[in-house]
């Protein structure tokens, strides 16, 4: 009951037309860069972060989580209509989705990926709002020692979720945790890593790093490897939406996503990628018709869009309730809340239930409001896709510029952003996934914040991580995630 | 080895050295004895011994060549070095051109040469989209979020 009277004060406060303002340039700008193939939410949150500095943490929050919340109902457009994913997470929709917009059903596949995104993020919203409360309760008891074992569990199984290979997850995410040392040691006052370069005290901006990963270096592989050359977007004709048949084929789909999507979102796994690729095993053999898939069956996008829509909910609940990101956006949303002095954990809710109500009931607006952008107005979006290549990606860097230059007007920074996009290319180029390093940036410092309260407080002892049950439970767990792969392998 | 598991055994390496570094670096911060036990070390210590394991594992699988390490990457196109060339001109362009010639001019810059990098053959069109594009967020950069982008040259128009 406390919870529905907190969502409905919550409610009040996101209807304020200022508000609702928000919330639409968000999932607008956040639809617009989930269709553009190259552009995602992660990198259109860092480049505006300087937003931080001229308007009010509510405001703010309601416009990223609008951009998170866009980008995937944006990202299957683009899978659809020109079999190339707008997003990671998308990556599935393209197996039918754009096999269905050969046969001139792209609208049916657009409405059934639309409308379950909605009802799947609803449904992922509404389990937000009452899990949310329940693991603050819990997490009000967590000490140091258990935040640090929480952090080195989603270390570990972020590395092995959101890459192909867990030695590669961890380069990455050690990489991360190594830019991230860089700077002053806040507790105490000690410059490390800075080479005697005073530009490097305050630490290498998130945004340098996030924009140098994700535009620069997807710019320079896809200049070297001959992708992101024209494709040809296939028209959305013939009728609008779907037939009574699509709807009793998707239904069922959108629920058995929301299912899977939303728990993968919530532990502290993250990654939106695996539960599609589950979510469409979990149709293909479900099919009264199996012999479609791989034809253009409209389950196979109901549920990985589903799916991914769910999870994208669900990281929300770490992230708001114990300042766990597991999703490079979640890391950069994160920041945000750094950068005005807020710490996202279960103090948040006591101490900004204003805030955080509002964000929630923001996100069920945004839903709806989404659902209208990408159902009638479809077509404004198709008309992005046709934007030519060279014109992109020259765009692109041009933002990347805005982004590294903006805040400091340095051009060492320009040349760190050139420097980590030369990384990035790398890391793209031999697999490594880039998420975990920006995870690594921003939540190491806090692991090692935490370490040391930890240490300090039982006087220097290590066995302080291993005494405490439940410190010493996580602590397995991520040994064992560590582990295991290695040992299955070998049997 | 494949051309491929030479790059992948050269990132490792990579990998490898920037531990070394890391550890070498962290030897040099100072700690007050108060701090001894929990000081500003340990954790850049830590950091380092993980990447230099992680690249170790990923040097032995590189030099095996194990099927699972080796991406099936596409080579690069026979147009790659010729992209390459472009996008290096745009982005030293407009790390040299920014300060003096200010955001606009340098924007157009590297707006050109990265689209003649994807392949565009029509410079002066492209110089004119990207002047448009530049002028465009600039204001809007400027005066939405308050970023300080310089003024160079575009101020005194």
């Amino acid at each position: 009951m406390e919870t529905l009277a907190a969502l409905g004060s919550g409610f009040a406060l996101a209807l304020d037309p200022v508000n609702l303002m928000w919330a639409l340039g968000g999932v607008t700008i956040g639809t617009a860069v989930g269709v553009l193939p190259g552009l995602g939410p992660a990198l259109t949150i860092a480049l505006l972060l300087p937003i931080t500095y001229k308007v009010g943490a509510t405001a703010a929050f309601i416009l990223f989580a609008g951009i998170y919340y866009g980008a995937m109902f944006g990202g299957s457009t683009t899978s659809i209509l020109l079999n190339t994913p707008g997003e990671s997470a998308t990556i599935v929709t393209a197996l039918e989705g754009h096999r269905m917009a050969r046969q001139g059903r792209a609208s049916a596949a657009l409405a059934t990926a639309a409308v379950g995104s909605f009802v799947a993020g609803t449904i992922g919203i509404v389990l937000l709002t009452f899990l949310a409360p329940i693991v603050v309760e819990i997490a009000l008891a967590f000490g140091p020692a258990e935040y640090f074992a929480l952090m080195v569990l989603a270390f570990v199984t972020v590395s092995a979720v959101l890459g192909r290979s867990l030695a590669k997850g961890l380069a990455s995410l050690l990489f991360g945790i190594g830019l991230g040392l860089i700077g002053v040691d806040l507790q105490t006052g000690q410059a490390r890593f800075t080479f005697g370069l005073p530009e490097l005290l305050d630490g290498i901006n998130v945004v340098v790093v996030a924009v140098g990963l994700f535009a620069v270096g997807e710019t320079l592989y896809l200049a070297l490897h001959g992708a992101g050359r024209a494709a040809t977007v296939l028209p959305v004709g013939g009728r609008l939406g779907m037939t009574g048949e699509d709807w009793r084929r998707s239904w069922k789909p959108w629920l058995r996503g929301t299912a899977i999507g939303f728990p993968f979102g919530a532990l502290p796994a993250g990654g939106a990628e695996i539960p599609t690729f589950l979510s469409y095993a979990v149709e293909k053999r479900l099919a009264t018709k199996p012999e479609e898939f791989g034809r253009g069956a409209i389950e196979g996008v109901a549920g990985p869009e589903a799916a991914n829509n769910a999870s994208t909910a669900g990281v929300l609940v770490p992230m708001l309730t114990l300042g766990l990101p597991t999703s490079a956006t979640a890391a950069i949303i994160l920041s945000a809340f750094q950068s005005y002095g807020l710490n996202p954990g279960p103090l948040l809710f006591q101490n900004q239930p204003e805030l955080v109500w509002t964000l929630i009931a923001s996100l069920y607006i945004g839903n709806v409001m989404l659902l209208v952008l990408n159902l009638p107005l479809i077509g404004m979006w198709v008309r992005i896709l046709q934007i030519p290549p060279p014109w992109l990606y020259g765009g692109i860097l041009v933002f990347a510029t805005i982004g590294a230059y903006g805040v400091s007007r340095s051009v060492v920074d320009l040349v760190l952003l050139y420097a980590i996009g030369a990384v990035g290319y790398a890391m793209r180029r031999y697999g490594y996934p880039s998420a975990p390093a920006i995870i690594g940036l921003i939540l190491g410092p806090l692991a090692e914040q935490e370490m040391r309260r930890a240490l300090t407080i039982s006087q220097g002892d290590p066995a302080v991580f291993v005494t405490q049950p439940l410190a010493a439970a996580l602590l397995a767990l991520a040994a064992l995630a560590l582990i295991a792969p290695a040992l299955l392998r070998r049997r | 080895m494949r051309p491929a598991a030479t790059g992948e055994f050269a990132v490792a390496l990579g990998l490898i050295l920037a531990a070394g570094a890391i550890a070498l670096e962290t030897t040099t911060i100072p700690v007050a004895a108060v701090y001894a036990k929990i000081g500003p070390r340990a954790f850049p210590y830590a950091a380092a011994l993980g990447l230099g394991l992680v690249g170790l594992v990923l040097a032995v699988e590189a030099w095996r060549a194990a099927p699972a390490a080796v991406e099936a990457e596409p080579a690069p196109s026979p147009l790659a070095r010729r992209a390459l060339g472009w996008l290096g001109v745009g982005l030293a362009a407009n790390a040299v051109l920014i300060a003096p010639l200010g955001f606009v001019l340098a924007s157009t810059a590297l707006f050109a040469a990265v689209a003649r990098a994807f392949g565009s053959v029509r410079p002066l069109r492209d110089a004119a989209v990207g002047c448009a594009l530049a002028v465009a967020l600039h204001q809007g950069f400027v005066r939405l979020l308050g970023l300080d982008l310089g003024s160079g040259v575009f101020a005194r128009w």
